[in-house]
């Protein structure tokens, strides 16, 4: 079941960026959503996430739309931001103390995760200092941990890949391949389309806030006729329509 | 210089109307008020033939000398694209040096008239000498620009500081003692005619040290706004966090077993942000202060409860500190849990300033049906305030 988005239109103010949206992320899938910068891949991000209200369609979770059961629908739902967001005054152990807190995560058994996933991105001897002090890519990485310590549904990860060491995109691939084994649905935006191409098992085309194609790579070979290309190729016929 | 000075001043005056807003114009009436009658009172006490008197007031004049900087205006980028022009410098720091003088010139004048009740009550000193003792703390403060000048510019040795602070101080200490007067009066004149001559000489052959200068202004204008920072949001200026490792125990005390994750968040962000918790250190010490001074209950009364609704009201922007960040807006929580936190945290520290206020009122006034009243008036403003005034104020 997992997202599931059906006719989305929406954006901020008045003006519709997204016009008639509509794709799903199934669990055990790995979606990525592809688009130009501007063609409305953070703000169906933001949609889906809650901070911005759909002007018309609706959006589920595992069944539950953001307006009829908030909690329920925000409990199931992990967020890995484009540029990482720290609270200041809080340590590395405190950021992941608070979402554990915010999230009613048993803390015993997040902590096991939580201490498998720093150690793994040698975060694990920086508990007590300050994250918004760190590199880019530490930060990014901090990000990380804390929503795949959770045990959400669908993780929601914004531009992944930029700002991370080879050793981290290969960690948090790998990362994202387990919970996806484990039965989780996740939602990749990215400009990366070679990764993309091979980690994700289908796509949502965004091309000026409607949705131009979605499936697998095979399936949009179909669609554009481009039988030999890969993402990369199919990107650029893509933005050549207008 | 005029378009930088305009978009200074202009700058300036944003400010200050920020920082001077009804509440904090309204504390300041009553602290002036509070201060001026103990000011009054202490003076009718004073013995007028004691001998720490005269040195004392010298001590004070010269503390109050500090006050107020040389204003270059200078931004890093001048260094760059000032470089080639450095030859017109000299009559920008003279304009620049003018401009200066303006605040600590009132300022002194205003210590003058300050101490003046305190001088004059000893009889040894007629009032026009106080003429000549502005026209000497102006005269020390306009060779102090001017020697700050040039040590701004490269190849001048380093200040004997402690040297010219005495030569200051025994300049001061002239004006205070008949007889003196004119001779400090002369020196200081013809000292700061020594150092113009100076400045000019240095400005002649030396060059500017762009980076000491730029520097000085830097933290000169960081100082500004770190002060305007108390009372606004100052753009750029972020207020520092600290570790605090010390408070580590007094947080797991107050937040041991509160599952809400906006408590956790608000008391951490508290104690360690400078912004908030100097604020609130500031204020409540201030206030213990002013209680302490006042000598009639009921004043102490008044300035209490203001002081008490003056924390409730600065700390209110803390509520909405963390709004910025998205995650705020996605953890799986009620809307209320964030405003009983808040709720919380600053019912918490409207007691702690409660009991203390409280505790001085005790010790000053005694325990009679006067302090009982204070201190339930306290209580009862602080309970009001977080428990129906804070809530309707932050969800309107």
């Amino acid at each position: 079941m997992s997202l599931e988005i059906k006719q989305l239109t929406g954006g901020y103010a008045h003006v519709p960026v997204l016009k008639d949206v509509s794709f799903t992320v199934p669990d055990q899938q790995v979606v990525g959503l592809i688009g130009l910068n501007g063609a409305g891949k953070s703000t169906t991000i933001k949609h889906v996430i809650g901070l911005l209200t759909p002007q018309a369609g609706t959006i589920t979770l595992n069944g539950v739309t953001l307006q009829s059961n908030p909690n329920q629908y925000r409990q199931k739902m992990a967020y890995v931001p484009e540029t990482p967001i720290l609270y200041p005054e809080l340590t590395l152990k405190e950021h992941l103390d608070l979402t554990i807190m915010a999230y009613q995560l048993d803390p015993e058994k997040t902590w096991v995760k939580a201490n498998q996933l720093l150690k793994q991105f040698r975060l694990d001897n920086k508990l007590d200092w300050f994250p918004v002090h760190f590199s880019k890519g530490m930060r990014q990485k901090v990000m990380i941990v804390n929503a795949f310590m959770t045990d959400a549904d669908l993780f929601i990860i914004d531009e992944p890949f930029t700002g991370l060491d080879p050793l981290a995109i290969h960690d948090l691939l790998d990362i994202i391949a387990d919970k996806k084994a484990q039965g989780a649905a996740i939602l990749m935006s990215t400009h990366i389309l070679a990764t993309a191409q091979q980690y994700a098992d289908s796509f949502v085309l965004l091309n000026q806030g409607r949705v131009r194609a979605t499936g697998t790579l095979a399936e949009l070979k179909t669609e554009f006729k481009m039988a030999d290309a890969n993402l990369d190729d199919i990107y650029l016929q893509m933005t050549k329509e207008g | 210089m005029a378009r930088t000075r305009a978009t200074h001043v202009n700058q300036q005056v944003k400010y200050l109307r920020l920082v001077f807003n009804d509440h904090f114009v309204l504390a300041i009436i009553f602290l002036l008020g509070a201060l001026g009658y103990t000011y009054a009172n202490a003076i009718k006490a004073i013995d007028p033939t004691s001998w720490w008197l005269k040195p004392v007031i010298s001590l004070v004049l010269l503390a109050s000398l500090s006050f107020g900087r040389l204003a270059t205006l200078l931004h890093e980028a001048d260094s760059v694209f000032l470089l080639p022009q450095e030859s017109q410098l000299p009559s920008y720091l003279k304009a620049a040096q003018r401009y200066s003088m303006w605040l600590p010139f009132s300022w002194l004048a205003m210590i003058t008239l300050l101490v003046a009740p305190t001088l004059l009550v000893t009889k040894t000193v007629p009032a026009w000498m106080l003429l000549g003792l502005l026209a000497t703390l102006w005269l020390i403060k306009s060779r102090r620009f001017s020697s700050q000048i040039g040590q701004w510019y490269q190849g001048t040795g380093t200040q004997q500081t402690g040297l010219w602070l005495l030569i200051d101080w025994v300049l001061v200490a002239s004006q205070l003692w008949l007889g003196w007067s004119i001779a400090g009066l002369v020196i200081a004149a013809g000292l700061l005619y020594w150092q113009r001559q100076q400045q000019t000489k240095i400005q002649a052959t030396q060059l500017f040290n762009w980076l000491t200068a730029v520097s000085a202004e830097d933290s000169r204008m960081g100082r500004i706004y770190r002060l305007y920072n108390l009372f606004t949001d100052v753009p750029g200026l972020n207020s520092q966090v600290k570790r605090r490792r010390y408070l580590d125990g007094l947080i797991q005390w107050l937040s041991a077993n509160n599952p809400n994750p906006f408590y956790f968040l608000y008391l951490r962000g508290f104690l360690r942000g400078t912004e908030f918790s100097g604020l609130y250190l500031r204020l409540v010490i201030i206030g213990g202060i002013i209680i302490w001074f006042s000598q009639i209950w009921w004043l102490a009364l008044l300035l209490g409860l203001l002081l008490i609704y003056l924390v409730g009201f600065q700390l209110l922007p803390v509520y909405q500190q963390y709004d910025q960040n998205i995650f705020t807006h996605l953890y799986p929580v009620a809307q209320t849990t964030k405003l009983q936190a808040f709720k919380r945290l600053i019912w918490r520290l409207v007691a702690i300033e409660i009991i203390l206020l409280s505790l001085l009122i005790l010790i000053r006034f005694g325990l009679n049906g006067q302090s009982l009243v204070s201190i339930v008036a306290f209580g009862g403003l602080g309970y009001g305030f977080v428990q129906f005034y804070l809530p309707r104020r932050l969800t309107k």
